[in-house]
């Protein structure tokens, strides 16, 4: 079986968030990145199929700069067996990914997409359903848990009202959460090797599909900042607090 | 943390809330200082300090520097009872490995440093070294050495712990706070502007750490400081790690390893690190690190596979790339700016920031309520950067060698190979032509040795250089030697009150008449050197003093900084206009006749006149630092070559630097930074003779105290009998087994035919020193030597006042 992985380079988690003065987005310019945490959970999530012998091949896919290529290193460190870098600069929203990832499924004939949820960015958690919609693809989001079986996959959920396990049929869109597991650390050895795997590089315009988006940014701000609470001298004037100004602020 | 309301007033501000920061606000509080301040533009330690491995291993090059550090470990362990707030402090010692000859000699000659400075080291088995360290591959390893009382320390914890103990002394902190303007009036601080309001002040300490360079800016000073990448990988725990390990220090492979959260933390001084542009670090950049960087670091995570072999099956958690700042020199700066009074730097760690804070806050904040700091710390001196290196280019270019270098050994004749000919000598192109090897100081190439075909392999063995240097040696002594001292600073002083200010600040006489020569200390209240120079009365009212080549900033500020009110005097930094060429040896009067200057012929010992060599005027000081006749000349720098050849053509031939230096350890002439410092007084140096007791002088009161007491420890020639030991100075020496003085300068004597060094020792060990036999711990071998009162060669200096002939007349020598 031949799993596709998608991941994305995003801000460090860790990385205090600045805008750009002129507002137009985040600044990223020397802010540390890091592959996005949910992708991580989908490599390692196929790094552990390959190791019980279901799958056989892992490629690992991003889209975006040319330092996207650090983050594909990671999953080949991680164990993945080779890479596709699609090269752009433009800012992509997920239908615009998603299409290019359909070109690339096309072309490498996975059984299985497994993808992050969402990216710790831009908090989509669209790009695997809309992907799984172009491809005519089963889909499970939010995977906590995966087992695959002959033709199908069973995939546990986690929803609002519990956990929830669907069967979808082969090929299937995967994405994952939190909790599916816990990503391994890489050893130095594996780091080396990720050296040697290949990697190879397609710019996203010579695919032939229509990048243009039809979603437009336009303003990004800073979240209201915290105003100080306010002490109050007995349960009279907070009732009162409660009733008459509260209400505004909800 | 943060207090609401931000005084108009503060004595002392601190900017800057890192380990410096922190740790100079809590001494300046311990002090008395109650109104002190610190302002931190985003949280405390969010730039360097909370990323620092945090490492305290104590000795360094110096005394003083280890003190500081030693300071730091008892500090660290007394502020937990202090506050209450655990430090983090670790107690497990550090083990250095060596894997060859050279990095063992350098590892023995540290164990010699550690006997001398009281710091615990032992040299120990292989064997022991595994047991210490037992994830170690010790395959490659011949040697190592134990220090029991290093550790390291939580940087946070210990940030906290210092501010805990500033606030509760009436010290407060104002984090989110930057600082816009920096106020000054006539070179003096007076206040700040910040984000949120204004200050008065009387003295800022600036602890910014990697912004110190454009901070200092704000207030016209120039510090400086460049980052530098630095990275550390951490692993997951490993199994075979239970509780904690010594720091394990394998320099030979630029790694430092050990324990972390039961896992393991390995860093490296790589040999070329990665200079970081300032965008990359702006003032947002708070608690952030930078990218991983695997390419980079693959050689030496391929030194760390081998050193320690269970790292191939642990998982990675990270390798953490964090900035670090670095100096040109690879020293940290503390002390007072030399452009502005009452800014204080104490910043540029070079990665011993946390090792370091603890002491160096200390001094730091003595410095700035005292005047001076608690002891000589010229090594760290922020006045002793020529303006070179204040460039962007040059110093993004020397920081990487400088973070590279941090592990190196220091060999005899280290140079840095980056950011070179930045100041060449107006002689440079001759020293070219004759295949000088050079060498970098304060900015300056001086030509070290000449006739090198290749770049040395430097070795605490014999050096290459040693027959060549002994060549230029014999120039000197037999016939004539050419050497550049063109890099001597040279500080015009003129005016009506000239005199009377140089008396004050001198403690040799100043008002002997025009054409005499002075060689005068300056002191400080102490009765320590500042400098020591050599001072040409040219006219009632005009001086021109010769400082050491690396001197000139922090002397021009001392003489600065010591105008009173309404005293006429100007200065003027000539250094650049004018080449100094010394014409020494036998040959040289024959020489000074042949070209026609004959004033040389018959100017007095230690007097200087006017004379004419190819057309060009000069100045002639007669007198030598190498102990054979002959003169100082100086010439203006654009006449440099013609006089040069004029000498040339004539038979005198260039001797470099290092036959100078083995010169004057002979003649036992003192070196500024080796055998003489801010802790060292005229009578233990041997220098009495340079005190003019008749009148006032900063530092007569303390030296007359000391007078009247016998000196604890004196300056002495020290000649050993083995000819092939290479001392090197800062060395211990024993009697009987117990140490007794050190080193401070030595070279192979080559006109006595025997190793020489400058030391002091203490006079308690005898009522007659003259012909004692000590032992002086070279990498922990004993070389037996013999102690003298009067220097190596040529003691009575007949060589240098020897009687001048010329045409058939004799000229008597008048002793100035």
């Amino acid at each position: 079986m031949k799993l596709l992985v998608s991941v994305k380079r995003v801000l460090d988690a860790n990385v205090s968030i600045r805008l750009k003065p002129d507002l137009s987005g985040v600044d990223q310019s020397n802010v540390k990145m890091a592959i996005n945490p949910f992708d991580e959970i989908a490599v390692e999530e196929a790094i552990r199929l390959k190791e019980s012998g279901i799958a056989e091949e892992i490629i690992a896919v991003s889209i975006g700069e040319k330092k996207c290529q650090e983050t594909l290193r990671t999953a080949l460190a991680m164990g993945a067996d080779r890479a596709i870098h699609i090269e752009t600069d433009s800012q992509l929203q997920p239908l615009e990914i998603a299409k290019i990832l359909k070109v690339i499924t096309l072309q490498e004939k996975p059984e299985i997409i497994i993808m992050g949820k969402q990216s710790i960015d831009s908090d989509n958690n669209q790009t695997g359903q809309m992907l799984a919609a172009l491809l005519g693809w089963s889909q499970g989001t939010y995977a906590s848990k995966i087992d695959i079986q002959q033709k199908q996959v069973l995939v546990t959920r986690e929803v609002d009202d519990g956990l929830e396990t669907l069967s979808l049929n082969l090929p299937a869109v995967i994405t994952t959460d939190l909790r599916l597991n816990e990503p391994r650390y890489v050893k130095l050895p594996n780091i080396m090797k990720a050296k040697k795997k290949p990697l190879s590089t397609l710019t996203a315009e010579s695919l032939g599909i229509n990048l243009t988006t039809g979603i437009e940014i336009l303003k990004i701000e800073e979240p209201a900042k915290r105003s100080a609470g306010i002490i109050v001298n007995d349960v009279q004037e907070l009732v009162s607090k409660l009733k008459n100004e509260a209400r505004d602020i909800l | 943390m943060t207090e609401p309301q931000l005084p108009s007033h503060s004595s002392v501000v601190v900017i800057g809330g890192g380990i410096m920061g922190c740790s100079t606000l809590y001494h300046l509080a311990k002090e008395g200082v109650k109104d002190a301040i610190l302002l931190e533009r985003n949280k405390l330690t969010s730039g360097t300090t909370w990323h620092s491995a945090a490492q305290v291993r104590a000795l360094r090059s110096s005394q003083n520097l280890t003190d500081l550090i030693r300071y730091s470990v008892s500090l660290y362990k007394s502020l937990e009872e202090e506050t209450g707030q655990l430090t983090g402090w670790i107690n497990k010692g550090s083990l250095s490995i060596a894997t060859n000859q050279e990095r063992l000699t350098f590892i023995k000659r540290q164990e010699s440093l550690a006997k001398l400075f009281g710091v615990k080291a032992e040299s120990i088995s292989v064997g022991e070294a595994r047991e210490r360290w037992p994830l170690m591959n010790t395959e490659d390893v011949i040697g190592a050495v134990w220090s029991p009382d290093d550790g390291r320390v939580g940087p946070s914890d210990l940030c906290a712990a210092l501010v805990k103990g500033a606030k509760s002394r009436g010290a407060k902190i104002f984090e989110d706070t930057g600082v816009t303007a920096i106020l000054t009036k006539d070179g003096k601080i007076y206040g700040l502007e910040t984000t949120r309001g204004d200050i008065k002040c009387d003295a800022i300490a600036l602890c910014t750490g990697l912004w110190s360079q454009n901070n200092a800016k704000l207030a016209q000073v120039e510090a400086p400081v460049w980052a530098c990448e630095h990275f550390y990988l951490l692993t997951e725990p490993v199994d075979a790690i239970q509780g904690n390990l010594p720091t394990l220090s394998d320099h030979d492979n630029h790694l430092y390893c050990r324990d972390e959260s039961g896992g393991l933390l390995v860093g490296c001084f790589e040999p070329f690190g990665k200079a970081i542009d300032p965008d990359r670090i702006g003032e947002n950049f708070e608690f952030q690190l930078l990218p991983e960087d695997w390419d980079h670091f693959e050689p030496m995570m391929m030194n760390a596979l081998h050193r320690l072999p269970c790292l191939e099956d642990a998982g990675v958690k990270m390798l953490l790339n964090g900035p670090e700042s670095f100096t040109s020199d690879g020293s940290f700066m503390l002390g007072e700016s030399a452009e502005t009074k009452g800014l204080f730097l104490g910043c540029g760690m070079n990665s011993v920031g946390v090792a370091t804070g603890g002491g160096a806050g200390m001094a730091l904040a003595h410095c700035i309520i005292h005047g001076h700091t608690p002891m000589d710390l010229h090594e760290v001196d922020p006045k002793r950067f020529p303006d070179c290196f204040n460039s962007a280019e040059n110093l993004a270019k020397r920081v990487p060698e400088v973070l590279g270098e941090h592990y190196a050994i220091t060999h005899p004749g280290k140079q840095y190979s980056t950011a070179r000919n930045l100041r060449l000598t107006p002689l440079h192109n001759k020293w070219v032509e004759n295949k000088a090897h050079f060498g970098q100081f304060y900015g300056w190439e001086r030509p070290l040795y000449f006739n090198c075909e290749k770049e040395p392999t430097l070795t605490f063995e014999k050096p290459e250089w040693f027959e060549q240097v002994g060549r230029e040696v014999k120039q000197a002594n037999e016939q004539a030697a050419i050497f550049d001292q063109s890099t001597f600073g040279k500080i015009l002083v003129q005016g009506t009150d000239a005199e009377k200010f140089l008396n004050r600040i001198c403690a040799n006489n100043m008002s002997k008449s025009v054409g005499s020569v002075i060689y005068t200390a300056m002191l400080n209240e102490l009765g320590g050197f500042e400098s020591d120079l050599t001072s040409l009365r040219l006219a009632d009212e005009s001086y021109r003093l010769y400082v050491g080549t690396t001197a000139v900033k922090r002397d021009m500020s001392w003489l600065r900084r010591h105008i009173q009110t309404g005293e006429r005097v100007t200065l003027i930094d000539e250094t650049e206009h004018y080449a100094v060429i010394g014409l020494m040896g036998p040959e040289s009067s024959t020489i000074a006749d042949k070209i026609g200057a004959t004033e040389l012929n018959q100017v007095g010992y230690f007097r200087h006149c006017e004379s004419q060599i190819a057309g060009a005027d000069v100045r002639a000081v007669r007198m030598s630092y190498v102990g054979e006749a002959g003169w100082e000349i100086t010439c203006r720098a654009q006449d440099a070559e013609r006089v040069y050849d004029e000498i040339s053509a004539a038979g005198a031939l260039p001797s470099g630097v290092l036959a100078q230096s083995s010169m004057r350890i002979e003649k036992g002439f003192l070196a500024y930074g080796h055998d003489l410092d801010t802790d060292i007084n005229p009578l233990q140096a041997g220098l009495g003779f340079a005190v003019n007791w008749d009148k006032q002088f900063i530092g007569r009161d303390a030296l007359l105290k000391m007078k009247e007491t016998a000196v604890s420890s004196r300056m002495v020639t020290i000649i050993l009998e083995d000819t092939q030991a290479i001392p090197l100075g800062n060395e211990p020496i024993y009697l009987n087994g117990e140490i007794v003085g050190k080193t401070t300068s030595a070279a192979f004597g080559y006109r006595i035919g025997k190793p020489v060094a400058l030391a002091y020792i203490n006079t308690s060990i005898s009522d007659n020193l003259e012909g004692i036999q000590l032992e002086i711990d070279i990498a922990r071998t004993l070389y037996k030597g013999t102690v003298l009162l009067k220097p190596a060669f040529d003691p009575a200096s007949q060589r240098m006042r020897v009687k001048l002939q010329t045409q058939g007349k004799n000229y008597n020598e008048i002793t100035g």
